[in-house]
């Protein structure tokens, strides 16, 4: 999963700095908003690789899951007043403890079983946004703090600054993550998991405790993005859809088990988007822009393994 | 001290061990018999990724049965499968390690073992950094055997360790079992269908076939057996 | 023994004739009188739907209390449409059926309601429908054989786009320093949206205009920092944006982000997010509705409304439908009285003459044709501006609640 870096990955991130070195110039507006949003789509999305690369689960509910954490952050601001920013502390357990019941009802019994996974998961996402209709109904939310609309002016550009902290946000969980993986003997085993759960089993670790906390800490950390979510967007229970096919493209087009791949995907993603909506008049292009991009990189890939 | 005791084992409805019973002492012990026979069930069931519908299973005096495989595998017993079960994707150097990160007791010990394990497999002390899948076979398995003994186990099970290797490699192989029962102390079991081979590592040996024990007998007397001259070592 | 056994049967009698003592005893009465059955169909599941459901109960409790119409009670009965157009239809049928009610009320979406048109021309009753705006529905109406047994008391989305130009042509004339000669329309690319374009574009003829679309926050979207960068380059004299409720909050956000602020900022969605009032970059946001809570301090109807509905349901009316689901059960309700019948012919009649000068949604309501039907209630939306969190009204000027802030104060200051 965290193959030394080929390359490969030289090559495409001297890409990725020349192109954002053009967009600085020429679109200044798009290397911004695409950082800022893509950032974004990453933060949901590392998540969703990790579970695919240590579980074998494609979590096809993963934006619904935000969902359910921004509702709680709502719900804790609203009745007790406090930041959005610090709902994020609570979140975090909160969302952990939905990890560990949801691993124990349901996901644990499709382990490893491709095709009753995607029909499980699609499953829950469908259930979570009819739970949320029932509780909080369709009518969107809002919270505001005047932070939200904070903004910078640079020479000729006025710009948004809140949304820089999703890219730090993305960076931390990254780098988190990365660490985690290879630096802490949990981290390890997760790895091990991930690779061979036989062998993991054969070497002591205890292969079903790790299923349950790298899918509860994956959910996790959705309760922090939720309450980050929050700050910027209306929320109802349908907002979560469009992340999760956001996040399931990235996560198939990083390659499956490519975190940095993921990184740049995802980035790569919002600086598309946001390049498209530049143009009078295209905007409605670009969010299918993530499905035209899917089938160019499957396309590509399958004309690879010809070739080979 | 392993022991297992009136073992009946079935894969759904279909009966694959009966009223199966053997131990292994302090001593290397041979499980032979053709294959389907059984041998893999065992070594399954023993490690716990396979529940017995009857008998026994204990170890040190304590049963396995109610443990999970993790579990077993802290009480001291290693298992090198067939298919080796190796993380391709990390280093030598990592597969060893794993070997004895998830042990409590043996965490302390890596440096120690690492010593002890290039003692016996010098070519695994080469190849450190490389990736695990990139090994051939034959270093594959010995990879699969350290790793296993990272631990310090008291009890070493092996699963067709031949099985693909060279001819060439294969008394070497056996030579090495040897050497680490001496040097070690650990108690062996080998499930084999080269037993020419193996006997030259064995104390003792069992034999099954369609899922029951047909000959039980020292190294000696397995190699004067007329059944097993016939039907395992070709005379 | 034998005294036990008696013991226990002079207790049964006793306990049998305190019984029939105390049971009510039946009496001869009259036969129940039949009542008058209002069949309706809403979203329930949408907080439009159900406030106008209470609403028509509202109307309904207060007729039956003042001794209902021609001595019978109303009776309604509400239906839940669930946004689709196969279910609303089959809720009409067996309204029909089923329920056999005298008379079609409610309804919202304009999707929902062209699959139920055909149901309705095939049973003919009465129906006053309070929701659809869309045109299509009017040419769907105007294309049965008959459809002199409709009436809609919904403006049309042409009439309110009509209503706004009127509107704003009153405004710029009653206020020299609003200007409105450069338009840019954001618009949610969805049918919504682009009908909405192309309706201000063909209406609001001498206005520069220019049009960009957006993909909706409801749809995923919700990224709106291109078009509005757009749109400050064009800088018009006003700032449209058509979209839905969940996009609100981010056009204000990313508006001040990047610094646009055009005099006149003026958003058009069904409905707002709860609590938008309160923020401060709600301040001087122009908006259309058919009705607003501040009515109730210009308008005797509208007030009672208010009051009778927090009353009866202890929660404040959200949208334009509470009150407009009760101005339905009262006109129906006049037709009916005015017509002293159910009977097709004459209850059509007098539904034609009904006249309020005054209703709970704020505007007089009466009848008369539209472009392509015949029974035409309400025509025209409000021009409001929120200020100080409240819908107040300014256009139109008999109803008007405050008077316009104008510029959009500069983000700096709030």
């Amino acid at each position: 999963m965290l193959a030394k870096l080929r390359q490969r990955d030289y090559q495409i991130l001297i890409a990725f700095i020349i192109v954002a070195a053009i967009l600085a110039f020429w679109r200044p507006h798009v290397l911004i908003s695409g950082l800022q949003r893509g950032s974004l789509y990453v933060l949901i999305a590392l998540p969703v690789g990790i579970i695919y690369g240590i579980l074998g689960i494609l979590n096809l509910a993963h934006g619904e899951f935000m969902m359910l954490g921004a509702f709680f952050a709502f719900s804790l601001v609203t009745l007790t007043g406090i930041d959005p920013l610090i709902a994020m502390l609570p979140a975090f357990p909160a969302m952990f403890v939905v990890g560990i019941v949801t691993y124990r009802l349901t996901i644990k019994h499709v382990v490893r079983a491709p095709l009753n996974q995607f029909l499980l998961t699609f499953g829950l996402a469908v259930m979570l946004t009819e739970m949320a209709n029932l509780i909080w109904t369709t009518r969107p939310r809002i919270v505001w703090v005047p932070y939200a609309a904070s903004s910078a002016t640079i020479g000729p550009i006025t710009f948004g600054t809140f949304e820089f902290v999703y890219v730090a946000a993305a960076a931390i969980v990254l780098v988190g993550m990365f660490l985690f993986l290879t630096r802490t003997r949990a981290g390890l085993a997760a790895m091990a998991v991930g690779q061979n759960p036989r062998g993991a089993k054969l070497v002591g670790i205890d292969v079903e405790r790790t299923y349950m906390m790298i899918f509860s800490a994956c959910l996790a950390v959705l309760g922090p993005i939720g309450a980050l979510f929050l700050i910027r967007h209306a929320i109802f229970p349908g907002v979560g859809g469009p992340f999760s096919l956001r996040a399931v493209s990235i996560v198939a087009m990083a390659g499956f088990g490519n975190l940095p791949g993921i990184l740049v995907w995802g980035i790569g993603l919002g600086l598309a988007e946001a390049f498209v909506r530049s143009f009078r008049g295209w905007g409605g292009w670009a969010d299918i822009i993530f499905f035209g991009m899917i089938i160019l990189v499957v396309f590509y890939r399958s004309y690879q393994r010809r070739v080979r | 001290m392993l022991v297992v005791k009136g073992v009946d084992i079935y894969y759904g409805k279909l009966q694959v061990l009966w009223d199966l019973s053997l131990q292994v002492g302090k001593e290397s012990v041979g499980l032979f018999g053709p294959n389907g026979a059984g041998k893999t069930t065992l070594v399954n069931a023993i490690v716990g990724l396979v529940k017995p519908a009857n008998g026994e299973i204990t170890f040190g005096g304590r049963s396995l049965l109610p443990l999970e495989t993790h579990r077993i595998i802290r009480e001291g017993v290693a298992v090198v499968p067939q298919e080796r079960e190796l993380f391709p994707f990390m280093s030598v150097l990592g597969n060893l390690k794993s070997g004895a990160a998830y042990i409590p007791g043996a965490r302390d010990k890596i440096d120690e073992r690492m010593r002890f394990i290039f003692d016996i497999f010098p070519v695994l002390k080469e190849r450190l950094g490389q990736l695990a899948v990139t090994l051939s076979g034959g270093e594959q398995r010995m990879l699969a055997i350290a790793r296993s003994l990272m631990a310090g186990p008291k009890l070493l099970i092996l699963d067709e360790p031949s099985s693909g290797l060279q001819p060439s490699l294969v008394s070497d192989l056996f030579r090495r079992m040897r050497e680490i029962r001496e040097k070690e102390g650990v108690s062996i079991l080998i499930a084999e269908q080269n037993v020419r081979q193996c006997l030259r590592a064995i104390d003792r040996g069992y034999v099954i076939e369609n899922g029951r024990v047909v000959i039980e007998d020292s190294a000696e007397g397995l190699a004067h057996s007329d059944h097993v001259r016939r039907s395992y070592l070709g005379l | 023994m034998k005294k036990g056994i008696l013991l226990i049967a002079v207790a049964l009698l006793l306990a049998s004739s305190l019984v029939a003592v105390g049971c009510p005893r039946p009496v001869l009465e009259e036969p129940p009188v039949e009542p008058i059955r209002l069949g309706a169909v809403n979203p329930l599941g949408d907080i439009t739907g159900r406030q106008s459901a209470q609403g028509m109960k509202l109307a309904v409790a207060e007729i039956n209390a003042a001794g209902g119409i021609l001595g019978r009670p109303l009776e309604l009965i509400v239906m839940d449409d669930e946004f689709s157009p196969a279910v609303g239809a089959a809720a009409i049928e067996k309204l029909a059926t089923v329920h056999e009610v005298d008379i079609f009320i409610g309804g919202m979406a304009s999707g929902v309601h062209l699959a139920q048109i055909p149901i309705l021309a095939k049973h003919g009753r009465v129906t006053v429908w309070i929701g659809a705006a869309s045109h299509l529905v009017e040419a769907a109406i105007a294309a049965l054989p008959d459809h002199d047994w409709y009436f809609h008391l919904h403006p049309w989305d042409y009439q309110q786009v009509e209503g706004t130009v009127e509107g704003w042509a009153a405004i710029v004339e009653k206020f020299p320093q609003i200007r409105l000669d450069r338009m840019f329309v954001a618009y949610e690319e969805g049918a919504f949206g682009a009908a909405g374009f192309a309706i201000s574009r063909a209406l609001f003829a001498d206005v520069t205009i220019e049009g960009e679309s957006f993909t909706s926050a409801v749809f995923g979207g919700g990224d709106f920092r291109a078009v509005l960068r757009h749109a400050k380059e064009f800088n018009p004299d006003a700032f449209v944006w058509v979209g839905f409720d969940p996009d609100a909050l981010g056009m204000m956000v990313q508006a001040k982000e990047i610094g646009f602020a055009p005099p006149v900022f003026l958003g058009t969605p069904p409905g707002w997010p709860v609590g938008f009032g309160e923020i401060p970059l709600s301040e001087a946001v122009w908006l259309y509705g058919m009705w607003s809570p501040e009515l109730k301090g210009v308008s005797p109807e509208a007030a009672h409304f208010w009051w009778a509905f927090i009353e009866k349901f202890g929660e404040e009316p959200a949208t334009y439908f509470a009150p407009l689901g009760y101005v339905n059960v009262k006109f129906v309700a006049a037709g009916i009285e005015r017509a002293g019948t159910l009977e097709r012919g004459p209850l059509i009649e007098a539904l034609r003459e009904v006249r309020f000068e005054d209703t709970a949604v704020g505007w007089p309501l009466t009848i008369a044709p539209s472009r392509l039907i015949r029974h035409q209630g309400f025509t025209r939306q409000m021009i409001l501006q929120w200020q100080g969190g409240r819908q107040e009204v300014i256009w139109p000027f008999e109803v008007a609640t405050a008077e316009p802030i104008f510029p959009f104060p500069r983000w700096e200051d709030r």
